[in-house]
């Protein structure tokens, strides 16, 4: 990094710290496993709802919860990155909704929460990538599903996980150079 | 030309006045909220329209009476003119509180209608315009008094985990 202007650089490190939690978001939308494991270093801590553990083991039951869902996204804002050299420390909120089923009713429902991730990332051979991470709960309820017409879109319009997602074809076209 | 760089910089400094707005109203921190407001600038909330000290009274006082409160901020526009800065700031609020006795979420969605000044090299809001745009009030269970899912449940300052950010991680390795 030597030369460059060193306030580009920690704007260039708030980027990236903020694309690894874009990514985590993706990686539970589309349950692309490789995404969401690529936002944790093999050794990172996890303490998010009722787990406790490793955060690969994490990502193993975020799979297992985010692919039988009917819809699921993740938005990420108020990214708040307080930098220290090759550490930092994170806060980011949060807001989520799963289409799920209910365990005691078997009917869909809509379950929406809000909270925030409490991280802390550490660049490791030119990579920030979380190294812990506490996940709040701030906001959560649960509703039966409202929607009229949007299961009646075409295939392709309504967002799918990995691979079937239109996101993944524009990936690789640019990648391809089309 | 100005200095690309340099409007980035004012560009994420004027955009974490927004975070730390929220993050102060959502934890309950008095002395972090005043310190994104100018001593001198003004709030407009509708229901509230004065100077920035009182509004940071008037907010703290009427959240502190709340379960719960979340704001999100997005889609963050911000016009940069010398010294002087406009913005408009998306706001989704999740606000859970008593009516009549029994709990409710709110859900409510807005802007940020702001002028920021630089003094001394420092962003502050000169003045901020609160709009709303949308809100639904709902009935609510309150999921927070079950001891399981307390601990990781947001609280306010000093009690909340984020005030033991800098250790996360730390002690477990």
């Amino acid at each position: 990094m030597t030369g460059i202007d060193p306030r580009l650089a920690a704007l260039a490190d708030k980027q990236e710290i903020a694309e690894v939690l874009y990514r985590y978001a993706r990686g539970c939308d589309r349950a692309d496993e490789a995404a969401l494991r690529s936002c944790f270093h093999p050794d990172s801590r996890h303490d998010h709802g009722m787990f406790t553990g490793k955060s690969w083991d994490f990502v193993d039951r975020a799979i297992a919860i985010c692919r039988p869902l009917k819809a699921c996204k993740h938005m990420i804002s108020n990214v708040m990155v307080t930098l220290d050299g090759d550490s930092a420390v994170s806060e980011c909120h949060f807001w989520a909704h799963h289409r799920r089923i209910n365990e005691d009713s078997g009917a869909e429902e809509d379950f929406f929460t809000g909270g925030r991730y409490l991280d802390r990332f550490e660049r490791r051979n030119g990579e920030w990538k979380i190294a812990a991470r506490i996940g709040i709960a701030d906001f959560e309820r649960f509703d039966p599903p409202s929607d009229r017409n949007m299961w009646k879109m075409p295939a392709g319009k309504i967002g799918g996980k990995h691979p079937a997602d239109p996101i993944y074809g524009l990936e690789a076209a640019i990648r391809e150079g089309k | 030309m100005s200095d690309p760089v340099q409007a980035l910089l004012d560009k994420q400094a004027i955009a974490e006045l927004s975070y730390r707005y929220s993050r102060a109203c959502d934890r309950l921190d008095r002395d972090l909220l005043a310190s994104v407001y100018w001593p001198d600038g003004t709030d407009d909330h509708g229901v509230f329209v004065g100077s920035a000290p009182d509004y940071v009274d008037w907010v703290i006082n009427l959240l502190s009476g709340w379960i719960a409160v979340h704001h999100d901020n997005t889609n963050i526009l911000i016009e940069l003119d010398g010294d002087t800065a406009f913005g408009e700031v998306h706001w989704t609020g999740y606000y859970t509180y008593a009516v009549n006795g029994q709990p409710h979420d709110q859900l409510a969605a807005g802007r940020y209608l702001d002028r920021y000044e630089r003094r001394d090299g420092e962003w502050r809001i000169r003045h901020r315009t609160c709009v709303s745009d949308w809100s639904r009030l709902e009935p609510a269970v309150d999921w927070r008094t079950d001891p399981a899912r307390g601990r990781l449940a947001g609280k306010r300052k000093p009690d909340d985990l984020l005030y033991g950010i800098r250790d996360l991680g730390i002690a477990a390795r």
